[in-house]
């Protein structure tokens, strides 16, 4: 069966590795694994500049049998129940494969999907300003990966293409609550001028470890 | 884990062993005063919250300052530039070393005041700048580094042959002293961020290497100084040992010296950043809060390492050293081999590298393993100097020459990236730890071995240090690039694929795909150029491993290939034969080739277009436009 998710889980520094481990056992063929940061909201933390926590992302293609059993498997042996476990959430995709049809393309366009991840591209070093303004849109939380944009010649001494390092921030949360946040982060970092960032939003179908932040949250929940 | 704990337990983990051993020989082998137990308790204690204090410090500030530093060397526009800039770097953290002080009054002792400690200092420093210069060269011209390292080794042996032992020995001293607790991370940094910039397929490789290069600038400054002074032989004997007493007066007494040091230290180098930012980086306030909160973190954090090695652990080194000497002389090679292979673990440095291995191999490179063949490498060191000490007639360069000789020839059948780490780790190892603890326990013994020379030998334990690591980590690249190789010949045949037609979406709305290729490290350039020529927009890059069909045991370590995603915002009605292009001309056919795939992206409320940004092909244009890239059907 042709996988149709990507199936991703943003974990301890460390862990992902085991994780990988343990899908491949399970017949999931192929992972990657990229490193991110969380961020934890606490002031005291965040004044003594120790607020950040180094997190794992783990990227696998699935089938929906598979995504189940990563799904079971991240509630009863990565507690992921629990808070500050990390989070796992399933996104579907098309694999471009040479053979592949390309009639079951919709999967996720056509029906409403019942969470978001927002994926938000801005120049490196503004991930926890934009984090900050997430927070204040009622995002509970986000990862930050550092990445970089394609080389760009320039006029230096030295042959060199410079590569312009980015910030990539992954925000999940439900799609009713995604659409203020995303539009905070539009506004907030002025994304409508040229060149300083995109926001990007996937649908999201299923997600465990995603939770209220202490102190309740002001909005309502629908 | 928040990134403090993650500090301590990183810490605490490569402490214990050397707490266990030291508790355990002084209850067993070696009679040591209850007092100076105590106080090397406290001072353990003292630096386990320094070092975790000191690594945090590091994380936020350095990596920052030497991201900004290498942008501003590899953007300049004159080669002039560049020169000085990279100079006067090398120079700024070299001249503040404390520990290049100690050294230059020690020599200015030994050498009968011939050469004046001041200018050792100056003389290492300027070594140390130029060799930096040269080095950031080598970097941003892509010229090879084992041949760069090659040559400056040459250079080294041929002024080798002029200098006499003792100064010898002295040379690699030097080296092991500039290369102290402040100026390893930074290098390192300077280096991951020069690598950052250049990025490009050698990026990996690239962060590695620089420390091993500046290394060599003492060495050559040290004998070119010998010879143009004419300077042989060392007079002289070291002091007379005499244990501090007290269990928290020596603490005490040393804390503000070494406050002062620290921030000595740390000074031209923080001053050259802000003046830098004043004048040029303009670095945004968050930032340059964390940088600031980082640079009080490495001062307070390295006051408190230091204090606590320096009271604590000195003394003991001294006590060990002379207690198994007298006693058990047959043990020191064992125990000299056991005590380089955990204590080389604290060095401050040691974390520091093994952090930069992890971001900048993805992870691909399992520290754990760099690690421990480091340690087995100290651990010869100590060994070989232990018997050194013991035998007389055994020389130095017995070690010295082969050593570096082997690792030069097998840098070029090495995995490159190992090469780098692997001459880093030369200067990484010798660090503050080894230079107090374990100088100390050499010294110790050969204080009661008759016939062995406290200062001479002393001097050599930093030498065999700064080698054989370089060798066992040489060996290690060159056995993995053997692996690799085995395992491309291995690899199955490509099967020949023909690829169909792409379907061409003829969606009316407005809408998005979210184009994600995982490939292998390298390929990246080349997707990017294949896409744009599709009609693609810019796109991101994310380092990463991953598993991909073949997968690599090594000595059951897991090694995950190294992998690059990228991502694209592509309007949906071209982006399957983007696709396409990018599975037939990247070849993403076999098993571990790489993967492309497309998820839908939501404009969510916001006006559609306006959610992208920059060059993506408008709605308007046809999807036809690209008509010619993709492929007929056979």
């Amino acid at each position: 069966m042709i996988p149709d998710a990507l199936f991703f889980a943003v974990v301890d520094r460390g862990k992902a590795g085991d994780l990988l481990h343990w899908a491949r056992e399970k017949g999931v063929t192929g992972g990657t694994i990229f490193a991110g940061e969380g961020t934890n909201p606490s002031p005291i933390l965040n004044f003594l500049g120790i607020s950040e926590v180094h997190k794992e992302v783990l990227m696998l293609a699935v089938t929906h049998e598979h995504s189940q059993q990563l799904f079971a498997a991240m509630k009863d042996e990565f507690r992921m129940d629990k808070r500050y476990k990390g989070i796992a959430f399933v996104v579907p995709f098309r694999q471009w494969l040479p053979d592949a049809k390309p009639a079951a393309e919709d999967n996720g366009r056509a029906k409403e999907p019942p969470f978001v991840c927002l994926i938000t591209i801005v120049d490196k070093g503004k991930g926890e300003l934009l984090m900050d303004v997430a927070r204040k849109a009622g995002a509970r939380g986000g990862t930050i990966v550092h990445a970089h944009g394609a080389g760009v010649p320039q006029d230096i001494y030295f042959p060199l293409l410079i590569e312009p390092q980015k910030d990539m921030v992954f925000i999940v949360d439900s799609r009713v609550h995604a659409r203020p946040i995303q539009a905070a982060i539009y506004q907030e970092m002025e994304l409508e001028e040229q060149n300083n960032g995109i926001v990007i939003a996937l649908p999201v179908l299923r997600v465990i470890g995603l939770y209220e932040p202490r102190g309740a949250r002001k909005r309502g929940r629908k | 884990m928040s990134l403090l704990r993650e500090k301590f337990s990183e810490v605490s983990r490569s402490l214990v062993p050397v707490v266990v051993m030291v508790i355990l020989l002084s209850f067993t082998m070696v009679k040591v005063e209850t007092n100076i137990l105590l106080r090397f308790i406290v001072g353990s204690i003292l630096l386990l919250v320094g070092l975790a204090i000191f690594l945090l410090g590091i994380d936020l500030a350095m990596t920052s300052i030497g991201d900004h530093m290498a942008t501003e060397l590899a953007t300049s526009k004159t080669a002039y530039k560049v020169a000085v800039m990279s100079f006067l770097l090398g120079f700024l953290v070299t001249v503040a070393e404390p520990d290049l002080l100690i050294l230059g009054n020690q020599v200015e002792a030994a050498s009968g005041k011939t050469i004046s400690a001041m200018m050792m200092v100056y003389m290492v420093s300027i070594g140390v700048g130029v060799m930096i210069s040269l080095g950031t060269f080598r970097l941003l011209q892509s010229r090879s580094y084992p041949v760069f390292m090659a040559i400056t080794y040459g250079v080294i042996f041929v002024l080798a042959i002029l200098v006499s032992e003792e100064f010898l020995a002295i040379t690699f001293d030097a080296s092991g002293a500039t290369t102290g607790a402040l100026t390893t991370p930074f290098v390192l940094a300077l280096t991951a961020g020069l690598s950052r910039i250049k990025g490009g397929k050698t990026a990996e490789e690239n962060s590695f290497g620089m420390v091993g290069v500046m290394s060599a600038g003492p060495i050559l400054a040290v004998m070119l100084m010998s010879i143009l002074t004419g300077q042989e032989h060392i007079q002289g004997e070291a002091e007379a040992f005499m244990p501090a007493t007290g269990i928290l007066g020596p603490v005490l007494h040393e804390l503000p010296k070494v406050f002062v040091e620290s921030l000595v230290a740390l000074l031209p180098l923080s001053a050259l950043f802000f003046i830098m930012n004043f004048a040029k980086f303009k670095v945004p306030m968050r930032e340059l809060g964390r940088i600031i909160k980082g640079l009080i973190y490495t001062l307070l954090g390295l006051a408190l390492f230091l204090t606590g090695v320096y009271s604590g652990f000195m003394d003991m080194g001294q006590i060990i050293g002379r207690g198994i000497a007298e006693h058990y002389n047959w043990f020191l090679p064992i125990l000299g081999f056991v005590m380089g292979t955990i204590v080389v673990l604290v060095e401050p440095a040691v974390h520091v590298l093994g952090q930069q291995i992890e971001d900048a191999t993805g992870g691909r490179i399992p520290i754990k393993l760099i690690r421990i063949t480091l340690s087995i490498g100290v651990g010869l060191a100590i060994a070989g100097s232990m018997l050194r000490i013991m035998i007389p007639e055994v020389k130095l360069w017995f070690f010295l020459l082969p050593g570096f000789a082997t690792a030069i020839l097998l840098s070029f059948f090495s995995d490159p990236v190992f090469v780098g780490i692997a001459y880093d780790a030369g200067g990484v190892a010798s660090g503050p730890m080894t230079a107090t603890f374990v100088l100390a326990f050499a010294q110790g013994a050969a204080a009661m071995t008759p016939g062995a020379n406290v200062l001479v030998d002393g001097f050599g334990v930093i030498a065999m240090v700064a080698m054989t690591p370089v060798l066992s980590i040489i060996i290690l690249g060159a056995v993995f690039q053997r692996r690799t190789l085995k395992a491309q010949r291995e690899e199955p045949a490509m099967l020949e694929e023909t690829v169909a037609p792409a379907p061409v979406g003829v969606g009316e709305a407005a809408s998005y795909d979210c184009v994600l290729a995982v490939l292998n490290r390298g390929l990246s350039d080349e997707a990017i150029a294949i896409a744009r020529d599709a009609g693609a927009g810019g796109a991101t890059i994310i380092h990463g491993r991953g598993s991909g069909g073949h997968d690599m045991k090594f000595l059951s370590f897991e090694m995950l290939k190294e992998k690059e995603i990228v991502v694209w915002l592509i309007d949906d009605r071209i982006s399957a034969t983007i696709a396409a292009n990018l599975y037939e001309k990247l070849d993403l056919g076999g098993e571990g080739g790489g993967k492309v795939f497309l998820v839908p992206a939501l404009a969510m409320g916001l006006k559609a277009p306006g959610v992208v940004n920059g060059a993506i092909t408008g709605p308007n244009e046809a999807p036809e436009a690209d008509g010619e890239e993709t492929n007929t059907p056979t």
